[in-house]
């Protein structure tokens, strides 16, 4: 009975195929995913575009409900349908499509070439199982792997993730493991199969600031090591700067402004992307001076405004704004913003806030002043 | 572990006083008097009533068995506390004392009949087990299906409906409307063989079922939200995520965590089922311990309803141990609790 569905799929992994001449590692074209509830449809992805290729790192940003999350769960093929429904766009990982896949391929792709880090470590292990038992389980699915074989490898993806004495802790159970332990091991379990492409839906919101730290280094190291792409999922801009190549900043279901870190740093233009930066608490900042938050709410996903889905909050929206979905502004570089006045180089300058962070290559004043 | 369960034993004592208290109490006012009542409509001389007073320790004896009187001539009634001394002294020899009416060891009525008992309730449990977490599974895995629809409503009219009234329809059913169908295979008259053994399993089908039917109706509904529960944890979706099938994650991730409740309340209800169905075994005319207590109560025949109670309640302490010990297989949470307990 429990072995049930742990026999090794004989089909090549689709991360040994080379990708097509003019395609990226992963594709993401206009894709939307609509959940029909009983309240209306719920537009929660609505028009989603990016590239990725391997050894980058994308940084999706964007407030609780921005579609962040669904959009990964889409690619991974883990929203239930019904109620969503992809209402269009595709997925093209190594040119082929995740969206038309079959079940079964896409469990052959799942964990395997694309594998996801959730949110909260504390309820994503399974409690009454080993974590030598929950890690083996991935390579033994997909490698082909003995029990024995899977678990002495198990020990080893602690041993790199950076948990002492793995070869006692694979015994023991999820409870017997603190929350940056727990997070590690899922880092452990996502990274077993050498996946290409890794998710990491807000790996560290549910952890201790001196964790997250860590835990963002070890995503990084082992990127380094295995060459893997990374899409990083959070809702603080602060966690992306240090790691993301590109950021995608995300309202009501849709991009805003995509670009290069730098880009979404130096050169922001969008109104939203103003406000988030101006949220991040400044480390030299006067401690009785507040922040600068983003009044209001984001609008319901069911009724979205006529016009630019920011401008009920938007402090710079004119009557243009109320009334007509704004353009895409692209630069040369590929950096893209969805704002009327995004195009308007006055407009940008005169309200886009100014970063104290360092730019590389800028000559550090003194450590402690700024970073 | 070795020291939660001596704990939990020990706990067993005042819990086994406090109940045989209780019913010692209860017996002596209950209106009716049990010797009497032996005699039947016939009047007993009262020479023969204080023999038999005697012989079962009511009224206060010299060493030869013969009855003390006060300075009236009246015969002196062992005092309650000194009955109750003597009954935890029998006990403790394996002696429950002597049945009024039959005047057999209780011991010896209760070990001929619990065998009954136990074997229904294995039945029963069965039936419980297999229908109730199907039934869950099922309702919970194709959720708002027409499947899903019919457990719920049968498992509603199974909750609403008393085991005394079902076990009569079904007999109606099986055993009269379609009795040329069944051939009476369902449904007669208990036949035993020349040693006194049941001649056949399929007369358990209909007591058991009956037996079990409102606690299959209760398994199947915890089964239902406790897998649909668990479907929706965070680790289900990892699994998910891992690559595993959906019949994978079920059978592998959800199905331990959501049994662990399911298991608890079966492992109760057999101890209740162990203690006698007194409603089915008297509407099946089952020869357990139930039916038996239930005839000893109509005639005040108290040995044999203390007995009986004392049985029951060791097996219900017993099965409540067994259960927490076996929660703690399941649940590795647990575990670790029962050994903290020990450092």
């Amino acid at each position: 009975m429990f072995g049930l569905g742990l026999k090794k799929r004989n089909k090549t992994d689709l991360r040994d195929t080379p990708i097509p001449e003019g395609h990226h590692l992963l594709e993401v074209n206009d894709l939307k995913m609509y959940f029909h509830t009983q309240d209306g449809v719920v537009k929660a992805v609505n028009g989603v575009s990016y590239t990725l290729d391997r050894g980058e790192t994308l940084g999706v940003v964007g407030e609780s409900g921005s579609g962040k999350s669904v959009t990964s769960l889409t690619i991974m093929g883990l929203i239930d349908m019904p109620p969503g429904k992809v209402e269009g766009g595709d997925v093209l990982y190594r040119g082929k499509s995740l969206i038309n896949m079959s079940e079964a391929e896409l469990e052959s792709v799942r964990g395997n070439d694309i594998a996801m880090i959730f949110q909260d470590p504390m309820t994503s292990l399974n409690p009454v199982y080993t974590i030598g038992r929950q890690l083996s389980e991935g390579m033994r699915l997909h490698k082909g792997l003995s029990k024995k074989e899977a678990l002495d490898r198990s020990v080893e993806l602690l041993r790199m993730v950076g948990i002492p004495n793995a070869e006692q802790r694979v015994k023991e159970y999820p409870h017997e493991f603190s929350g940056g332990m727990r997070q590690r091991v899922m880092i452990a379990m996502a990274l077993a199969c050498e996946p290409d492409i890794l998710i990491a839906d807000e790996p560290t919101t549910a952890l201790d600031v001196t964790i997250q730290a860590q835990i963002i280094e070890l995503m990084q190291e082992l990127q380094h090591k295995n060459g893997n792409a990374i899409i990083m999922i959070t809702h603080d801009l602060g966690v992306v700067a240090d790691i993301a190549d590109k950021i995608m900043v995300m309202y009501a279901g849709s991009p805003v402004e995509f670009g290069s870190a730098l880009e979404i740093f130096y050169e922001p233009m969008h109104p939203y992307t103003w406000g988030l930066n101006r949220s991040i608490p400044k480390q030299v900042q006067d401690e009785k001076k507040p922040l600068t938050p983003i009044k209001g709410n984001p609008p319901s996903l069911v009724d979205l405004p006529d016009g630019c889905p920011f401008s009920p909050r938007c402090p710079y929206a004119t009557d243009l704004c109320r009334t007509q979905k704004p353009p895409t502004h692209v630069t040369k570089t590929g950096h893209y913003s969805k704002c009327h006045y995004s195009n308007d180089e006055q407009f940008v300058q005169a309200n886009a806030p100014k970063t104290n962070r360092v730019k590389p290559g800028d000559i550090v004043p003194e450590r402690g002043v700024d970073a | 572990m070795a020291k939660y369960i001596v704990r939990r034993v020990l706990q067993f004592i005042p819990v086994f006083l406090g109940v045989t208290i209780i019913m010692f109490l209860l017996q002596n006012v209950v209106p009716g008097d049990p010797i009497k009542l032996i005699a039947g409509d016939k009047a007993m001389s009262p020479e023969a009533e204080l023999a038999i007073k005697a012989d079962h320790g009511l009224v206060v004896t010299d060493e030869n068995g013969k009855p003390q009187l006060d300075e009236n001539g009246e015969p002196i009634p062992t005092p309650l506390i000194q009955q109750y001394f003597n009954y935890l002294n029998g006990l403790l020899h394996g002696d429950l004392g002597t049945s009024y009416k039959r005047n057999l060891p209780v011991t010896e009525i209760l070990l001929q009949k619990y065998p009954y008992t136990v074997r229904l309730a294995l039945v029963g449990i069965v039936i419980e087990a297999i229908i109730g977490i199907g039934a869950g599974m099922i309702s919970a895995i194709k959720r708002y299906s027409f499947w899903d629809t019919l457990v719920t409503l049968s498992t509603s009219i199974l909750v609403a409906m008393p085991a005394f009234w079902l076990g009569m329809l079904l007999q109606l059913f099986f055993g009269v409307l379609c009795k040329n169908w069944t051939n009476g295979a369902f449904y007669l008259p208990i036949s035993f063989n020349a040693n006194g053994e049941f001649q056949d399993w399929v007369y358990y089908i209909l007591p058991a079922f009956t037996l079990a039917s409102v606690s299959t109706a209760y398994t199947s509904r915890i089964m239902r939200s406790q897998l649909l529960e668990v479907m929706n944890q965070d680790y289900i979706r990892t699994a998910r995520a891992k690559g595993l099938s959906r019949k994978a994650v079920i059978w592998r991730h959800a199905l331990k965590n959501a049994l662990i409740p399911v298991v608890t309340y079966i492992g109760i209800d057999f101890g209740v089922m162990l203690s006698g169905a007194i409603l089915t075994e008297t509407v099946f005319n089952w020869p357990g311990i139930g039916n038996e207590i239930y005839l000893a109560i109509q005639q005040r025949d108290w040995p044999i309803v203390m007995g009986g109670v004392t049985i029951i309640v060791i097996v219900v302490m017993v099965i409540n141990l067994l259960v927490d010990i076996s929660y703690a297989f399941l649940d590795p949470r647990i575990r670790l609790g029962a050994s903290n307990s020990k450092n």
